[in-house]
C-alpha cells in the first residue's frame, strides 16, 4: 500500500496550509514503487459516458465537413474537474447548452461549402441548352423583324435553383442610307410556365458576345420554358441558346460524386465516422430517404447533417470500450481531439487497434501515424497549456504586456516541444530539463539564442535555455505584466512539474499577487519568518527565486539573491537554475508527474492510485525522469479501462 | 462500473418524471401585471457596512456600496441580519452558494424543506416562468467554473460552489456564461421555421434512438434520455423567443468579451432584454464565481475579490472590498436603469413588475459564515413592494425572505425550505 499512499500524497493531499509544515519532496525508489504497485488492482470498470470536449466538437466538425465553426467559443464552458475538459463529471449539459449546440450545428451547415458537381449525371435533367432559332430571310441583308421565340419542355425531376446563362450579342443592321441605327437594344426574356423569370438586354458593343446570368427556381414536374426575342427594327441577336444549369448543389464533403450511388456511399461514410461506429442499413435508409424527399440534394444533405450532428452518438462518447471502433474513437479523441479518419475506421472495421496487434493496424503503428499527423498538434497544444500553466498566454486579456502574436508563438513553441518529444519518445527529463530550446525568430532574443531562421518553432541547442523549465513560455506564463511573483513561479514549478500540491494562502491572500525586485525579496523574508506563511513559503520562495534570473517575459536579467533566500528547509541550496534542475531531477517526481498529466488528458480527470498503477503496469519500469514521453502517452491510453481489448477481438 | 450519485439519481428518475416537488399554484395576475424575478448573486460575501444603512430608511447618506443605486432609492429595500443554513462542509463557499437560494444544506445529501432542494428562482420558474419560452435564464460573468484541483475539494464542493440555482439534489441549472449563446437563444427566429425544422430533425434522431438505444446500459441511457429532453426544451424555447435587438445593443454584445465589466454589462443587458420581451420571467446572474482568483478592475491592492474578502480587519483590504461592492453595484445600476426604461403593456416599467433580489451567500467575508447576510430588494412596486426602507431582520432565515418574495410574485406557497414564516417585506 506504499504506492497508494504515495499517489495520495502525489495527487491531492498534503497541501501545505497556513501554519502547516511544508511537505518534503519525497524521494522514492522506483523499485519500491513498482513493488508497492503490484498490490493495487487497476480499475477495470468502464468510465461513465461523457460528452465530447468543446474543442473536440469543433475539430470534429472541421474534419467531418470542412466547416470552421468556433464551437469552443460558442459553447458554454464545462465544469472543470481537472486541468482539462473531458471528464463526465464536469460536462455541462442542459437546455441552454443544447440550444447553443443547435446553433453550432446550424453554423456548421451554413459554413459547409457548396461545390459545383457534375450534375449531368447526378441530376437527371442536367444542364440544358435551349436552342434559339432566329427567323431570318434567306438573304442575310433582308431580316424579318418579327417576334421570335422558342419553347422547350423540361421534365424537372430534381427541383431547385438554376442559373440561366445567355451568351449572346446583337447584330446591327444599318439602313440603306448608312445612318446609325436607332431604337432600344434587343431584349431576350425567359418565361417558365408563362411567367417571366429573367430578362436580358443584349449588348451590341462586342462581336464576341456577352455572358449574362440570372437565377430562378425550377419546381419539380413538367415545365415549359419560353425564350422570347422582342424584335426591334435594326437588330437581331446571335446566340447558341440559353443554358440552364442547376446551381452548385453538393456539400464539399461529397465533392466528386457523379451519381446517386456515390452520394449514398459518401453519406454512409460520413455517418459512420461521425458516430464512430458501424451504422446499420435501417439508419442509413432513413437518412437517405430525407435526401430523396428534400427539394434539393443540398437541402436534403443539410438536413441529414443536422440530424447526424444532433444525434447523441455524435455529441457523446457512449462507447463501452469493448470494440475496435471504441478504441478508434478514443485514439482520435485523445490524439487528434477529433474524429477517427478513414484509416482508423478501416482498422477498426478490420478489428485491429489493439495494443499488441501487429502490423499497420496495430495500436502502436496507428498511434505513431497519428502523432506524425499535424492534427496531433491540437493535443500537444492543449496539454502544454494545461500542464505548464500557460493559460495566461492564451487569454487575450490577461497579458496586455505581450502582443497576441508573441503569446501565440510562445504557446506554439511549448506545444512543438511536447509533440516532438512524443514523436521521438524523448524522455521526460529531456523535455523538461534538456538542452534543446524550441524557438522561432520572434522569440530567439527572449531565449538568448540566435535566430533559427524560421518563423515557426524550431529546435535549437542551448545549454542555458533548453527544456520547458527554462523556456520563455513557461517563465512568461508564471509572470505578470511588469512583475514576477516568485512564490507563484515556485508554485507553478512544484505543482506542474513534480505535482507537489502547495495549497492556498491563509486568510485568502492571493498567491498570484506579483511583486518585483527588492520588494519581492523583502516580502519573501517576511513570509518565511511569519509562522502563518512559512509552512509553504520556505519551499515556494526558494524555488521561485531560483528562477529569479528571468523576467516576466522569460528573458534573462541580471538579478541575484542572497544565498539564504534560496535554501530549502532541508538545507538544499537552490541558488542557481542548474541546482534547481538537479533538485527537481532527484525528486523522482518528474516522471510520475508527467504520467499523471497524460492520464488527465486521456481521462479528463487526474489519475487515482489504481489508475496510475495501471499506467505503470504497461511501462517497462515505473514512470521516471527517463520514461519516454511517447511511452507515457501509450501507457495512459492503453491502460484506460475502456481501451482494454475484449476477448471478442 | 462506477457511478456517481448524480448519475444514479439521473438514471432513477429517467422516464419516471421529475422529482415530486409540489407544484405551486399560480395566483391570479394582478391587473395585467406580469410578475418577474431577477436574482443577482454576489460571490465572496457582502460586508454589511457597505450596504446596510444606520437607520430604518434610506435617507442620505446612502451606504457607500449602494451609492450607484441612488436613482432608485425609492424602489430599494435593504434587509439586514439574515442568516442562512450552516453546513458541515469544509468548503464554506460551496455551502453558502448552495444554500443561498435553496435554503438547504446541500452537502447533507438529503432535504428537509418543502422545496426539496429546488432553489427559489426555480420554484418561481415553475410557476411564472412556464408562460415564457425560457422558464429561467441562469448566467454568470465568469467563464470556467472555479474548482482548483489542488485544494482537496470534493466533486460536490465544486458543484455547489459554482451554482446557486437548482432543480433538486445535485441537479443545478446549467449556468450560461456565453453572451453569444444567450443572444442566439433570445433572438430565435420569430417565424418558427428554424424551430420546426429542428423539431423534424429531433424527431428523426428520437425515432432512430428508439431502435438502437435499448442495448445501452443504464448510465448511457440516462445520458441519451437527458440529451433528448434538453434538445426538446431548447427547441421549444427557440421557437417562441424572438427579442428585437437594437444596433446599440448589438454593439454592446459584440464587445462583451473585451473586458470583465463589458461582459457583465452585456449579460445584464441580455437579462433586461429577455425580461422585457417576455423571453423569460426569471433570471439569475452572478458577476463571478465563489473563490475566484480573478482580479477585478476595482480596488487598489490588485488582489482578487476573494483575497480581499479575507480582510483581517485591515483598512486597505476593507476599502478594496467596498470598492468592489461599488463596482458590482455599478453593474446592477445598469440593469435597473435598463429595466426602468422599458415600458410594459400594463403601463408600468419592467422594473416596476420585476422583483430584483441582490444577495450574497454570506455576510462578512472574513469569517465566511452564513450569518449577518444583507440583501437588497429593488423594483417590484407594481407587485406591492415598497421602497426606501431598511428592514432589520436579525436572526431571520434567508428562506423567510424567499418565501415572502415568492408570495409577492403571486405563488400561493405556505412553506419554503424549512420555514413557513414569510418575512414581512410588503
Amino acid at each position: 500500500m506504499l504506492r497508494r499512499s504515495f499517489y495520495a500524497l502525489f495527487l491531492a493531499g498534503a497541501a501545505c496550509s497556513g501554519g502547516g509544515t511544508a511537505p518534503a519532496v519525497t524521494s522514492l525508489d522506483p523499485v519500491a514503487v513498482e513493488e508497492a504497485c503490484a498490490g493495487v488492482e487497476p480499475v477495470l470498470a468502464n468510465r461513465a459516458p461523457r460528452r465530447l470536449r468543446r474543442s473536440t466538437l469543433e475539430h470534429a466538425i472541421e474534419d467531418l465537413v470542412g466547416a470552421s465553426v468556433p464551437a469552443s467559443i460558442l459553447l458554454p464552458p464545462d465544469f472543470a474537474t481537472g486541468p482539462f475538459e473531458g471528464a463526465s463529471e464536469g460536462m455541462t449539459m442542459g437546455p441552454a447548452w443544447a440550444n447553443a449546440w443547435l446553433g453550432v450545428v446550424q453554423d456548421a451547415i451554413d459554413a459547409t461549402d457548396a461545390v459545383p458537381a457534375p450534375l449531368a449525371r447526378v441530376v437527371p435533367q442536367g444542364s440544358q441548352v435551349l436552342p434559339m432559332e432566329m427567323a431570318t430571310d434567306p438573304d442575310p441583308w433582308v431580316v424579318t423583324m418579327s417576334a421570335t421565340s422558342t419553347r422547350t419542355v423540361l421534365e424537372v425531376t430534381e427541383p431547385g435553383p438554376v442559373t440561366l446563362t445567355l451568351d449572346a450579342h446583337a447584330i446591327v443592321y444599318w439602313n440603306d442610307e448608312g445612318t446609325p441605327p436607332v431604337g432600344a437594344p434587343p431584349v431576350v426574356t425567359v418565361l417558365v410556365d408563362g411567367t417571366e423569370v429573367a430578362r436580358f438586354e443584349v449588348s451590341d458593343e462586342t462581336q464576341d458576345g456577352a455572358v449574362m446570368e440570372a437565377s430562378t427556381y425550377l419546381r419539380a414536374g413538367t415545365r415549359t420554358v419560353d425564350v422570347v426575342f422582342l424584335p426591334t427594327e435594326v437588330y437581331r441577336i446571335a446566340t447558341d441558346g440559353l443554358l440552364v444549369t442547376p446551381v452548385p448543389s453538393l456539400p464539399a464533403w461529397a465533392e466528386g460524386c457523379e451519381d446517386m450511388a456515390c452520394l449514398r456511399e459518401e453519406l454512409e461514410r460520413l455517418v459512420q465516422r461521425a458516430w464512430r461506429a458501424p451504422v446499420d442499413a435501417e439508419s442509413v435508409d432513413a437518412l437517405w430517404a430525407i435526401v430523396e424527399e428534400a427539394p434539393s440534394h443540398m437541402e436534403g444533405l443539410s438536413r441529414v447533417l443536422e440530424i447526424v450532428l444532433t444525434d447523441p452518438r455524435f455529441v457523446f462518447d457512449l462507447g463501452s470500450g469493448d470494440t475496435a471502433h471504441d478504441r478508434a474513437a478514443t485514439l482520435a479523441i485523445t490524439v487528434w481531439d477529433s474524429l477517427p479518419d478513414a484509416g482508423l475506421m478501416a482498422c477498426a472495421t478490420a478489428g485491429g487497434l489493439g495494443p499488441s496487434d501487429p502490423g499497420p493496424c496495430g495500436g502502436a503503428a496507428q498511434l505513431q501515424r497519428m502523432l506524425e499527423d499535424p492534427r496531433a498538434m491540437r493535443m500537444a497544444r492543449q496539454v502544454a497549456v494545461g500542464w505548464f500553466d500557460l493559460a495566461s498566454l492564451t487569454d487575450a486579456f490577461a497579458r496586455d504586456d505581450l502582443d497576441d502574436a508573441l503569446r501565440a508563438e510562445l504557446v506554439e513553441e511549448s506545444a512543438a516541444a511536447v509533440l516532438d518529444a512524443l514523436r521521438n519518445n524523448r524522455s521526460v527529463g529531456e523535455l523538461l530539463l534538456g538542452a534543446t530550446a524550441w524557438v522561432s525568430d520572434a522569440t530567439a532574443e527572449l531565449h538568448d539564442v540566435a535566430d533559427p531562421g524560421s518563423a515557426s518553432p524550431s529546435p535549437v541547442p542551448s545549454g542555458d535555455r533548453g527544456g520547458v523549465l527554462r523556456s520563455a513560455a513557461f517563465l512568461a506564463a508564471s509572470g505578470d505584466a511588469g512583475r514576477v511573483s516568485f512564490p507563484h513561479r515556485g508554485r507553478v514549478v512544484l505543482e506542474r512539474l513534480i505535482c507537489q500540491p502547495t495549497g492556498d494562502p491563509p486568510n485568502g491572500l492571493d498567491a498570484t499577487a506579483p511583486m518585483a525586485g527588492d520588494a519581492a525579496l523583502s516580502a519573501s523574508e517576511l513570509r518565511r519568518a511569519d509562522p502563518n506563511c512559512s509552512g509553504c513559503h520556505t519551499t515556494l520562495d526558494p524555488v521561485g527565486l531560483a528562477l529569479g534570473g528571468f523576467d516576466e517575459h522569460g528573458a534573462s536579467v541580471d538579478r541575484w539573491w542572497p544565498t539564504d533566500a534560496t535554501v530549502l528547509p532541508d538545507g538544499t541550496r537552490l541558488e542557481s537554475v542548474p541546482r534547481l534542475m538537479v533538485w527537481l531531477a532527484s525528486s523522482h517526481r518528474l516522471g510520475p508527474c508527467a504520467s499523471t498529466w497524460w492520464t488527465a488528458w486521456v481521462d479528463g480527470i487526474p489519475a487515482d492510485a489504481p489508475r496510475s498503477c495501471a499506467v505503470d503496469g504497461l511501462l517497462e519500469s515505473p514512470a521516471s525522469i527517463d520514461s519516454g514521453m511517447g511511452d507515457l502517452l501509450w501507457a495512459a491510453l492503453w491502460s484506460a479501462p475502456r481501451l482494454t481489448p475484449s476477448t471478442e477481438g | 462500473m462506477t457511478w456517481s450519485r448524480r448519475e444514479i439519481l439521473t438514471a432513477l428518475t429517467a422516464g419516471a418524471g421529475t422529482l415530486a416537488v409540489p407544484t405551486p399554484v399560480r395566483a391570479a395576475t394582478l391587473s395585467g401585471v406580469t410578475a418577474r424575478l431577477m436574482v443577482v448573486y454576489l460571490p465572496n460575501g457582502l460586508q454589511a457596512r457597505d450596504v446596510v444603512p444606520a437607520g430604518s430608511t434610506l435617507d442620505d447618506p446612502l451606504p457607500t456600496g449602494l451609492a450607484p443605486l441612488a436613482p432608485w432609492v425609492d424602489h430599494l429595500t435593504v434587509v439586514s441580519g439574515l442568516h442562512s443554513v450552516t453546513s458541515s462542509a469544509s468548503n464554506l463557499h460551496a455551502a453558502a452558494a448552495g444554500a443561498a437560494l435553496t435554503g438547504e444544506d446541500l452537502h447533507a445529501g438529503s432535504f428537509t424543506g418543502a422545496n426539496r432542494g429546488r432553489s427559489m428562482d426555480q420554484v418561481a420558474a415553475d410557476a411564472i416562468g412556464t408562460a415564457s419560452p425560457i422558464p429561467s435564464l441562469v448566467t454568470c460573468s465568469e467563464g470556467l467554473p472555479v474548482c482548483p484541483p489542488d485544494v482537496g475539494w470534493t466533486a460536490r464542493d465544486c458543484l455547489y460552489q459554482n451554482h446557486v440555482s437548482y432543480r433538486g439534489l445535485d441537479d443545478p441549472r446549467p449556468v450560461e456564461t456565453s453572451v453569444s449563446a444567450i443572444l442566439r437563444q433570445l433572438t430565435g427566429r420569430p417565424d418558427g421555421t428554424e424551430a420546426a425544422r429542428r423539431r423534424i430533425a429531433l424527431d428523426a434522431v428520437a425515432r432512430d434512438a428508439k431502435r438502437w438505444s435499448p442495448v445501452l446500459d443504464a448510465a448511457q441511457r440516462a445520458v441519451v434520455d437527458s440529451w433528448m429532453s434538453h434538445l426538446s426544451e431548447a427547441i421549444d424555447a427557440t421557437q417562441a423567443a424572438a427579442c428585437p435587438v437594437s444596433d446599440a445593443d448589438a454593439a454592446l454584445f459584440l464587445e462583451a468579451d473585451q473586458a470583465i465589466g463589458a461582459h457583465m454589462d452585456a449579460m445584464l443587458r441580455l437579462h433586461a432584454l429577455a425580461l422585457h420581451c417576455d423571453a423569460t420571467r426569471v433570471g439569475v446572474w452572478s458577476p463571478g464565481r465563489e473563490f475566484s482568483r480573478r482580479v477585478l478592475p476595482a480596488g487598489s491592492l490588485g488582489l482578487s475579490h476573494h483575497a480581499v474578502s479575507h480582510h483581517g480587519g485591515r483598512t486597505e483590504y476593507l476599502d478594496d472590498v467596498t470598492e468592489i461592492t461599488v463596482w458590482h453595484m455599478d453593474r446592477v445600476a445598469g440593469l435597473l436603469g435598463a429595466l426602468a426604461a422599458m415600458p410594459t403593456v400594463a403601463g408600468h416599467t419592467v422594473l416596476d413588475e420585476t422583483l430584483v433580489l441582490i444577495l450574497p451567500g454570506f455576510g462578512d467575508g472574513q469569517v465566511h459564515a452564513p450569518v449577518g447576510i444583507p440583501a437588497v430588494l429593488a423594483g417590484g412596486s407594481a407587485l406591492g413592494l415598497p421602497g426606501g426602507r431598511h428592514l432589520v431582520a436579525t436572526g431571520t432565515k434567508l428562506a423567510s425572505l424567499h418565501l415572502a418574495i415568492l408570495q409577492m410574485l403571486g405563488l400561493s406557497l405556505t412553506r419554503f425550505a424549512t420555514t413557513s414564516q414569510p418575512l414581512a417585506i410588503w
